[in-house]
């Protein structure tokens, strides 16, 4: 072989490794398996927005045995990235509260197919642009919004794909979204039109739930908020082994556990936990 | 031929230097490639009546 097309091999090789690490894995070999084209109708990134960064990162890698990396933010700044099971799953955000005023909140991403005409269509229906449309280098474009009922909610149109549906239940992860809305029939109809979910109302523990599908697949849930005073809002499930070993390790690390887990609420394997910050989330037992 | 070889080597050497730019760009783009981090601010609301209507979590 000669020299010439030794040095050709070397750089092709070379050039192919680099290639194929970019696209699924970050410095510390956390992946994000990417679709090639985006999962409409699918929550597929998740932010928390906290004015305590240090403090979340304790209380999250001890309740659900999460990783950190400390990255960048796609328009700069500094951003830190949450990996789960070897997976990226989202960032943190850190945003300073006032005095008067908590921010601390989970902000799942809704993909569709034109955050524009998303956003404009949350607007007409009585919601509001919180983050208006934005480009976020080669990752796409987003924003976010309060949908007409008032919960909090990202959307993104990636430019290079959403990340694939990981194996059911992966310790840590996300495995539910579900909107406790003030008005559920108005809700399925809104989140239909904006992400072309399909709606379909089913009968469960003696009340009504909605499922939103895209593609065959339950990609969230709505439900009525079971009191008239929770503020309407969107709950992640992440994925634990034990629920209530879990909430115990949440209160024991700083959380408040609003909802423990009890035989007749969703059979014991629901928890509904606020991190130190305020952030609410559901821990939810997946049986393997 | 040595002033052909030169050529050939030369060559090589500019094409090394333009894989090797390409491959640092592609993988100072990589950390990036992930993530949205907007800051949302919106005041949270009322969550502590979660518990109250714990009939209704169907």
């Amino acid at each position: 072989m000669s020299k010439i097309s030794r040095w050709r091999q070397a750089g092709a090789a070379w050039l192919l490794l680099a290639a194929a690490a970019c696209s699924t894995t970050g410095g510390d070999g956390a992946e994000l398996p990417l679709s090639d084209r985006p999962l409409v109708g699918k929550f597929v990134w998740h932010d928390l927005i906290t004015d305590d960064v240090a403090a979340v990162r304790r209380f999250y890698g001890g309740v659900l045995g999460w990783q950190f990396e400390n990255g960048t933010h796609p328009l700069g700044g500094d951003y830190t990235l949450i990996v789960a099971g070897g997976q990226y799953l989202g960032g943190i955000v850190n945003l300073d509260d006032t005095e008067q005023v908590d921010y601390s909140r989970w902000v799942p991403y809704l993909s569709v197919e034109d955050v524009d005409a998303a956003v404009a269509m949350t607007v007409s229906a009585g919601g509001a642009a919180v983050v208006e449309p934005l480009d976020l280098g080669a990752i796409g474009r987003a924003a976010a919004v309060t949908d007409p009922q008032g919960a909090v909610l990202g959307l993104l149109r990636s430019r290079v794909g959403d990340p694939v549906d990981s194996a059911a239940g992966l310790p840590g992860g996300v495995v539910w979204n579900e909107l406790l809305a003030a008005d559920d029939v108005r809700a399925a109809d809104f989140y239909g039109a904006l992400a072309g979910l399909e709606t379909v109302a089913i009968s469960r523990r003696g009340g009504e739930y909605t499922m939103l599908r895209a593609g065959g697949i339950e990609r969230a849930g709505i439900l009525q908020r079971p009191d008239d005073r929770v503020t309407p809002q969107w709950l992640t499930h992440f994925a634990v082994a034990d629920v209530a070993a879990a909430a115990r390790r949440a209160a024991g690390l700083g959380g408040e556990v609003l909802l423990p887990p009890a035989p007749d609420l969703r059979e014991g394997t629901l928890a509904v936990v606020a991190d130190p910050t305020g952030a609410v989330f559901a821990l939810q037992e997946m049986t393997q | 031929m040595r002033t052909q070889r030169n050529r050939r080597r030369a060559f090589t050497r500019k094409l090394s230097l333009v894989l090797l730019i390409a491959v640092t760009l592609m993988l100072g783009g990589c950390n990036a490639n992930v993530g949205v981090g907007m800051s949302v601010g919106v005041p949270i609301g009322n969550n502590g009546y979660m518990s109250v209507g714990t009939g209704r979590w169907f």
